[in-house]
């Protein structure tokens, strides 16, 4: 790890990730995303590929 | 037509010349070698020709069809794809000299499924360093130039495959987008890409930068172009499991079947980052030739895009930064210096955060297509807020600077890249600068296949494609 070789970071970099951590929902079991993609393919877009 | 005039039109074009025998894989694949030789370097396009190798296969191919044996549509095309695809026993750097000397044993998915499919490959385009960076600078390998104008940027990160596709080097060309780095330069210089919906296309033997948002998918000329290039290499595949068991659908046979009042979602101002008045024009008229097909276009205002950036840009850096972990510890002082200032934020992204990003793209995702595609088959909005900038003037020395100017243009972009949903870019029209500038269409999940037929549609009768740049393959326009 080169941790202890890191320059400081640039301020705007760093205040850029600190600023976007969100107060999200984090379920217990949350539906993975592949699973919700394939759901909204059938509601959406299964007659396009017909 | 000649091998040479076949390569200023594009590859569909070329592949019915091949099939009616009017030219040959060996006419064809020495004439785009010929042209990527005589002026991709003066583009700073090229990392390596196989010359040999490709005119090898382009006389096997010629001879297979002579004799008879049924080819599929890209047999013989000569194609050229980003430096970041592994070919077995061939060198694959990706724009860096850290993997300067890497040889991979394994060849990537979708390049074996190109080989089967009979396409020549010609050899390494230029890329930013690890495709990361949105406006194609790159000091190790050159700072690929704009066909358009060479003092102009290409775009980022698939910027030597762009500069090629549109100074009629190479017919088309595989590129990857994590973060638009196939949308944001296929809008810069003219021409059209697709990044396929996430799980579309197997990243097997591609580069990884961020497993969650890395996408494979076709750079070209036109959208048959990426309806050929994307039914040969999408499917599941057993050396990716982010890779969905779901049929591939026919995207060429597919492209005449009607619009029958398709009907379109158009983001109208005003927009979280404001166009700028003339690219704002270009919108405004882009979006009123889109009568000129058979949809029904209504007006909605954007659902808030920031968030998603936001997200996305957690997941990245996150990912990003673990994933260049070592070679950092090991290497450190060959990376590009900008490309450390890009990935090193990714070592404070707390675990925590991390996860919830991750996890709240179901959500995310659930509640996008809820708003958006309830009511529409194809959301429409603009690629870029601004027109493109200048060489010098988005170069990467100010860290600060740079992330103000790709924030802004990955703005309409990025977020699809989180969601994992079908996007293109098509080009719309010209700014004053004389550089092109392009809108996009974005589906719901694996509707590939209604984004390619618009998109043919639009180019066939409403004007969105260019035509070459003035001066093809000489790089300046004016």
């Amino acid at each position: 790890m080169a941790g202890e070789e890191r320059e400081a970071l640039p301020e705007t970099a760093k205040q850029q990730v600190l600023d976007v951590v969100p107060l999200l929902p984090f379920e217990d079991e949350p539906a993975t995303f592949v699973l919700v993609m394939l759901e909204l393919a059938e509601a959406l877009a299964l007659d396009d590929e017909a | 037509m000649s091998a040479a005039e076949l390569l200023e039109g594009d590859l569909f074009a070329a592949a019915e010349a091949l099939r009616a025998g009017d030219v040959t894989s060996v006419e064809l694949t020495r004439a785009s070698l010929e042209a990527l030789r005589t002026h991709g370097p003066g583009l700073d396009a090229i990392v390596e020709l196989w010359n040999d190798e490709a005119l090898a296969t382009a006389a096997r191919i010629d001879a297979e069809r002579q004799g008879g044996a049924a080819r599929g549509p890209l047999a013989g095309v000569p194609l050229a794809h980003k430096d970041m695809f592994y070919r077995a026993g061939k060198l694959c750097a990706s724009g860096s000299t850290v993997r300067g000397d890497f040889v991979p044993a394994v060849t990537a998915s979708v390049i074996e499924r190109l080989d089967a499919a009979g396409a020549v490959d010609l050899g390494r385009l230029n890329m930013v360093e690890f495709a990361l960076g949105l406006t194609g600078h790159n000091d190790i390998t050159g700072h690929p130039k704009n066909p358009w104008d060479r003092d102009y940027i290409t775009g980022g990160s698939s910027s030597g495959p762009v500069a090629s596709i549109a100074a009629r080097l190479a017919f088309a060309a595989l590129g990857s987008d994590t973060g638009g780095s196939i949308r944001v330069p296929a809008a810069c210089v003219g021409i059209t890409g697709i990044k396929p919906t996430y799980g579309r296309v197997s990243r097997a033997g591609a580069l990884p930068l961020s497993h969650t948002l890395d996408h494979v998918g076709p750079l070209a000329r036109s959208a048959r172009d990426l309806a050929l290039i994307l039914e040969a290499i999408a499917g599941p595949d057993p050396r990716d499991p982010t890779a969905v068991n779901r049929p591939v659908p026919p995207y060429a046979a597919l492209l005449e079947r009607p619009l029958g009042g398709m009907r379109l979602a158009v983001g109208e101002a005003p927009f979280e980052v404001p166009l700028s008045p003339e690219v704002a024009g270009l919108y405004d008229r882009a979006v009123d030739r889109l009568s000129a097909v058979d949809v029904q276009a209504s007006r909605i205002t954007l659902p808030p895009l920031e968030p998603l950036n936001a997200l996305r840009r957690v997941v990245m850096l996150a990912e990003v930064a673990t994933r260049h972990e070592d070679f950092v510890a090991a290497k450190r002082d060959e990376y590009n210096p900008y490309t450390l200032a890009r990935l090193e934020p990714g070592y404070e992204v707390a675990a925590t955060s991390y996860l919830r990003a991750v996890t709240y793209r179901a959500e995310a995702l659930r509640r996008f297509c809820g708003e958006v595609f309830a009511a529409a088959d194809v959301l429409v909005l603009p690629a870029l807020a601004e027109p493109i900038p200048r060489l010098d003037a988005a170069g990467s020395a100010d860290t600060a600077a740079y992330v103000r100017l790709v924030n802004g243009m990955g703005h309409f972009i990025c977020p699809f890249n989180y969601l994992g949903l079908p996007a293109l870019t098509l080009p719309i029209g010209r700014t004053q600068n004389g550089l092109p500038m392009a809108i996009q269409l974005v589906g719901p999940p694996f509707a590939e296949a209604r984004l390619l037929r618009l998109a043919h549609q639009l180019e066939l009768h409403a004007d969105f494609r260019l035509g070459p740049p003035p001066h093809p393959g000489k790089g300046s326009a004016r």
